[in-house]
């Protein structure tokens, strides 16, 4: 049908042999794979990740223990590459480390919001009715606030912590997604082939999982995709407020913030973890819009 | 106009109620003891069920719900035992330091953000538009924490141009609060920058594809004239994003304000973590989310009057 339309508005001669079939996500991903930008971003991506992954077979240093007589060493000491930090422990290794904490907690919320954000969207949207309006003017509630003033007032009440500051951002997360879901939901249950599955006798769970929720899910997808770069810089910002992760675990956010007295007598080491939140937020913000471009076959 | 202009209004009531339930539920349903901030570590039950009839904790929550908002509406935020204050106190001053700083941020981010994106979509394709489009993605990515950081290592450490912290010394002239607000001002804008820029590229190149501009062209109008009119019609989303921003900054400067020692909101709120004082961070959310929504009415407002086509209602 996109071929149609091509051919109606360009015109050119000669393009019916450009015509083959593809299928939808061989095109995607072909799409993808040709934006220099996706790959790049990929590549940063699977660096930091598998170096978290990876990181006691990259680096002998204890991630938590330091050598006092070692403390603030500069970017680039023999043994040190990224230097100390202020306890005399190896900045490379607790960033290595610390990718699993900051990764996780940029990541882990988005996913936690998105399938409640969509159960909640997709179940007012389907039903209608006063069980939309109780859960979308709940959600409206949280939309009053600026985000990551939302996650530091709940992260507050719950308490400095990891697992708090995940729940924290996982429901900032859920209002902007249950959103999504819903215009998604609402557009997609008037279309004739819903109507269609309905009339064959489909009864509502089949509706919703075959139909609806395979429907709605790439704009949902995309649309969370976009979170995980604003998730990481929150996480990493409540970390830097102490309310993230906890003095000593590793983290990029608290790391910046524990150096930060440092300023003066070792400043690149203290820019060293913010530098690393910062390519995985790019990163990810530079994938999300490079899978929202590959998507979007329609405008091409 | 009026009419709407009234509904408006009205619509933003049942929003604030929202906030405060949300803010109410945060300080007395979550887990956490508002208490334990307020007793001495070693205190004893008897302690802490005296203070909790003091303060009014030993009634049910609606009843505390109304008997706080009866607070609110008189001002009072509550008092707080760290610092020894009504917290209304507090947030005064500090509040209007805050605005202070996301006014300027804002301006500032919003008008680089509206040069930036026309810039774009006027040689959209070339490598400047990529260039362009790089610099928003960048401002959107990078931790405003570890570019203030970077800002001061470069401009307070090496180049001793511009003081690290602070606001201004009592006897301060024009130039020295000046000095003392490029940084937080960067630091802060460089998301609203990101934002502003994307979208008014986006609703640019939107406009450019519109049959009127064809028109236009064929009356023989100039590419200045015709960005005009593009620009005019480009405007309410701009408008939207560019708003929202605004009550963005006064939420996201806790960060950037936290660095630069700006006596804000955004530094109330950070100490009052440090020290556990629930009742700060709450009051200070509260008085910022209540803002926002008074920010983002008012850019509705504005838009209505603006766009004569939004006046017939939702």
């Amino acid at each position: 049908m996109t071929t149609a339309t091509t051919n109606s508005a360009g015109g050119a001669p000669g393009a019916e042999t450009d015509i083959a079939a593809h299928s939808f996500l061989g095109e995607v991903v072909h799409r993808f794979v040709c934006q220099k930008m996706a790959l790049g971003a990929s590549g940063i991506l699977i660096i930091l990740i598998l170096s978290a992954v990876a990181a006691p077979l990259l680096t002998q240093h204890d991630p938590l223990r330091g050598v006092v007589s070692q403390r603030l060493q500069p970017v680039g000491t023999p043994r040190h590459p990224l230097g100390t930090d202020e306890q005399g422990r190896d900045v490379f290794t607790r960033i290595l480390y610390g990718g699993r904490i900051s990764l996780a907690t940029g990541i882990i919320p988005v996913c936690i919001a998105a399938v409640l954000g969509t159960a909640i969207g997709a179940t007012a949207g389907y039903l209608g009715g006063w069980v939309a309006a109780l859960l979308m003017r709940t959600m409206d509630m949280f939309y009053a606030f600026p985000a990551l003033l939302l996650a530091i007032a709940i992260s507050s009440s719950l308490g400095p912590g990891i697992k708090n500051a995940i729940i924290a951002l996982s429901i900032v997360f859920i209002a902007p997604i249950s959103r999504v879901a819903l215009v998604a939901t609402r557009q997609e249950v008037v279309k004739e082939y819903f109507e269609a599955a309905r009339l064959s006798g489909a009864n509502t769970p089949q509706l919703i999982v075959q139909q609806l929720l395979v429907n709605i899910f790439s704009t949902v997808f995309v649309y969370a995709a976009g979170l995980i770069g604003v998730s990481i810089l929150a996480a990493a910002g409540l970390s830097f407020l102490g309310l993230g992760a906890k003095p000593p675990a590793p983290e990029w956010g608290y790391m910046l913030n524990a150096l930060r007295g440092s300023l003066y007598v070792q400043p690149w080491v203290v820019a060293v973890p913010g530098l690393f939140i910062f390519a995985a937020a790019m990163a990810f913000n530079l994938l999300s819009d490079a899978i929202n471009e590959a998507l979007d076959i329609k405008s091409a | 106009m009026a009419r709407t202009i009234v509904t408006r209004l009205l619509m933003a009531i049942p929003t604030l109620f929202g906030v405060s339930i949300v803010i109410f539920a945060l300080m007395y349903i979550l887990p956490g003891d508002p208490l334990v901030a307020l007793l001495p570590p070693d205190a004893q039950p008897k302690d802490r069920e005296a203070l909790a009839k003091q303060i009014g904790l030993d009634k049910p929550a609606p009843v505390r719900y109304i008997n706080w908002l009866k607070d609110l509406t008189r001002g009072d935020l509550g008092y707080s035992y760290t610092r020894k204050r009504d917290i209304s106190d507090l947030i005064g001053t500090a509040f209007q330091n805050t605005v202070k700083l996301a006014l300027a941020a804002a301006a500032f981010g919003i008008a680089m953000g509206l040069t930036l994106g026309t810039l774009a979509a006027l040689v959209n394709g070339r490598w400047l538009d990529r260039a362009i489009s790089m610099v928003a993605v960048v401002g959107l990515s990078v931790p405003v924490f570890w570019v203030a950081i970077l800002l001061i290592i470069v401009f307070s450490a090496n180049l001793r141009w511009l003081p690290a912290s602070g606001m201004n010394s009592p006897d301060g002239d024009f130039l020295t609060s000046l000095k003392h607000m490029i940084m937080p001002v960067l630091a802060s804008s460089l998301g609203t920058i990101g934002v502003t820029t994307r979208m008014t590229r986006a609703s640019l190149l939107q406009m450019y594809g519109e049959d009127f501009v064809m028109t236009l062209r064929a009356k023989g109008l100039h590419n200045a004239q015709i960005l005009l009119h593009v620009l005019k019609n480009a405007a309410p989303p701009i408008m939207t994003v560019a708003g929202l921003q605004v009550g963005f900054l006064l939420g996201g400067s806790v960060l950037v304000e936290t660095i630069f020692a700006w006596p804000g909101m955004g530094q109330l709120i950070f100490q009052a973590i440090s020290s556990r004082d629930l009742r700060i961070i709450q009051a200070a959310v509260l008085v910022i989310a209540i803002t926002f929504v008074l920010a983002n009415l008012a850019v509705d407002l504005l838009q209505t009057i603006v766009n004569p086509r939004l006046r017939r209602g939702v």
